[in-house]
């Protein structure tokens, strides 16, 4: 046993009480190395409501998986620091919580598909004993029980039950990261978060997984995060996009917002640079420069040097956030003028 | 029409293992003209990469012809091929386990021209030197970056130190590895660029391989879509677009997602996945997985044929698939 009953009892009136399945203020997260700091989340905040999915979308080394890890207090300190105002997970503040107590969170409450299949599961371990490993961390079952359940969840993700005694290597990519997701929705999370769940795998395999997630989204009401590069499958899966740009949230909205009324110049950047099937054009229009290095941080706006629309102001400030009435938020200095906007066209 | 620069029929390539015979690619054939792309697309283990290293000699192909300016690759001897390396040159996916780390920027460029011995005696160093520079100018590498090593670089930049390598040997034809796919999409668009404007300048004739369909719309002139070691459709880039064939082609096309939101947008999805190339029966490949499948489809391998002009399919059931035509 993890808790006592008292805790227990505490702990469901938060999440009674909680409007947010996470709510995250002011996260900041740097690794300290002997030679340098580096500053991988500056300062975010994060809603997601409840049966939601919400999309992070940003290149390599914007903070994304960095800042999800945090939520799960997966980050190894040290050389990781991790600072926030508050972190909550279904109304509780995680910092808070012993080792014993984030044990029973993480996979019941909240669980993880990472980006590799291959790294992420034990390969000298039979998959079927990875599910159902879970399965009785999580809940007084016998053996045979979570044995029985495992099969079952590799049914759900497609896979004969018939093959729980292969080990990771017996299976393909995509067949190794339903596996993942089997793990990861063993338990039935309220909140599942997808660490680029389909960017290791084929298009036409990527498309199953896809629906797949969207499926247990909907049979399970579950809340989810999905952390990715690929503006099409944000489009595919998610409610809400938020982009992160070197350890900031740039902009944040509905995805429809996000879409077709892009306000921050770097998701404007990011469209501009897509090849689209649709829309077959002479030459991209890719982002000058490369993403500064999160060691070395600008003091003003980190797009500033890649922006088109940069100003003066721009270099020597933070940009302040600043939403709009339908709830669309952007952090970009160039919005204190009512009249700025970027070219694309919705 | 222009007279094609590379004549590849029925190339084969099988590897012998122990669990029996993997038809990697098994009777390709195409053709492509000076200064066009030819964007070979499918999914992992589809044989494409290895269709291009076979053109090139990198494995040695088990069967087949590859004419490039009327020399056979294939049966070319040492000298030869030596000679014809230089035309031919071809750029990876992974632009750092694609270099020696312990090799600097202008050494890595300049290793094709020492390599090769392109300058010799006195003033060659100063003429590799100067070399050097010129080819980093040209992919848009700082003339600062000259002694830095590779991992002090980030992805964009290496793989500019790949296709400078690449153009060294002012090389005619370049077979191009999912040159993009390690790289994030505001960089991919400056490679893309970089490539597109060379091929302009300099004349070149590229196979660009990769499993990324919007990628090739965008750059190819033609496209073949491979599976499981065989060509199943060909066809002019915009033609494939508009009217996909193949029921793999279909697929493949609705399976991608586009950045833009979409109302109940169709998707095919195929059951199944790719089926392993060991020992495989005669029949049509994609038979397990095809929902048009019948009887028919099992009795030997479809041909390519020309449906609409400079459109080929290898499909047995064209006919019924293309009454139920799904456009993007």
């Amino acid at each position: 046993m993890f808790y006592d009953g008292n805790v227990s009892a505490e702990r469901k009136e938060e999440k009674k009480q909680s409007k947010y399945a996470i709510d995250v203020e002011n996260l900041r997260v740097r690794y300290e190395t002997s030679s340098e700091v580096v500053m991988a989340v500056n300062g975010i905040d994060l809603q997601l409501k409840r049966g939601v999915t919400l999309g992070i979308v940003g290149e390599t080394g914007a903070g994304k998986t960095t800042s999800m890890l945090s939520l799960m207090n997966l980050i190894e300190t040290p050389p990781g620091v991790v600072e926030a105002d508050h972190i909550y997970v279904n109304g509780t503040d995680v910092q808070r919580l012993s080792a014993a107590e984030l044990c029973r969170i993480r996979g019941n409450e909240i669980a993880m598909i990472f980006q590799d299949p291959m790294t992420s599961l034990n390969p000298v371990m039979k998959v079927g004993e990875q599910i159902s490993e879970s399965i009785m961390l999580h809940g007084r079952v016998s053996k045979k029980d979570a044995m029985e359940r495992a099969a079952r969840m590799l049914e759900i993700v497609g896979i004969s039950p018939s093959r729980a005694s292969e080990y990771p290597h017996q299976f393909s990519g995509g067949m190794r990261q339903r596996v993942g997701i089997a793990i990861a929705l063993a338990c039935k999370p309220e909140i599942l978060i997808a660490d680029e769940p389909t960017t290791a795998l084929d298009v036409t395999i990527q498309a199953q997984v896809l629906k797949l997630m969207k499926q247990l989204k909907t049979e399970y009401g579950t809340s989810m995060i999905l952390i990715t590069h690929d503006l099409g499958v944000v489009a595919r899966m998610c409610d809400e996009v938020a982009v992160m740009y070197a350890g900031r949230i740039v902009e944040q909205g509905t995805l429809k917002q996000i879409f077709n009324e892009t306000l921050h110049p770097y998701t404007e950047g990011l469209f501009n640079s897509l090849p689209n099937i649709h829309n077959r054009v002479a030459s991209l229009k890719p982002i000058p420069g490369l993403m500064p290095d999160p060691a070395n941080l600008p003091q003003g706006c980190a797009f500033a040097k890649r922006c088109p629309y940069a100003a003066q102001a721009c270099y020597a400030e933070q940009p302040a956030r600043k939403t709009y009435e339908d709830g669309h938020s952007v952090w970009c200095t160039a919005y204190r003028d009512a009249e700025f906007h970027i070219k694309r066209k919705g | 029409m222009q007279e094609a620069i590379l004549k590849v029929t029925n190339l084969k390539k099988y590897f012998k293992t122990k669990k029996g015979t993997v038809h990697a690619v098994d009777g390709v054939s195409f053709s492509i003209e000076k200064g066009k792309t030819l964007g070979i697309v499918g999914e992992s283990g589809c044989g494409k990469s290895t269709t291009g290293r076979a053109i090139l000699r990198l494995v040695e192909p088990t069967d087949g012809e590859v004419i490039f300016e009327g020399i056979d690759v294939t049966k070319a001897d040492k000298k030869q091929l030596s000679a014809l390396r230089r035309d031919m040159q071809i750029v990876f996916q992974d632009p750092f386990s694609s270099v020696n780390p312990r090799m600097t920027v202008s050494q890595l460029i300049a290793e094709p021209l020492v390599v090769n011995k392109i300058y010799k005696g006195r003033g060659s160093k100063q003429q590799i030197e100067d070399r050097v520079l010129e080819l980093m100018d040209t992919v848009g590498l700082a003339r600062r970056l000259y002694n830095s090593y590779p991992h002090e670089l980030d992805g964009g930049r290496r793989q500019r130190i790949g296709i400078a390598r690449a153009l060294a040997m002012n090389p005619k034809f370049i077979v191009c590895d999912e040159p993009v796919s390690a790289l994030d999409v505001s960089i991919q668009a400056q490679i893309l660029n970089l490539m597109k404007e060379l091929q302009n300048s300099l004349q070149l004739t590229y196979i660009f391989i990769t499993h990324n369909l919007s990628v090739v719309n965008h750059f190819a002139d033609e496209i073949a879509v491979m599976y499981l070691g065989s060509l199943v459709e060909k066809a002019p880039v915009k033609e494939l677009f508009d009217h996909p064939m193949h029921p793999y082609t279909q697929a493949l096309l609705s399976a991608i997602p586009v950045p833009e939101i979409t109302e109940n947008e169709e998707e095919i999805l195929i059951k199944g996945e790719i089926t392993s190339p060991v020992n495989l029966p005669e029949e049509c490949r994609f038979y397990s997985r095809c929902s048009y499948a019948c009887e028919l489809c099992k009795k030997g391998r479809p041909e390519l044929q020309e449906v609409r002009p400079g459109h080929f399919v290898a499909c047995r059931r064209i006919h019924d698939v293309r009454m139920e035509e799904k456009r993007i």
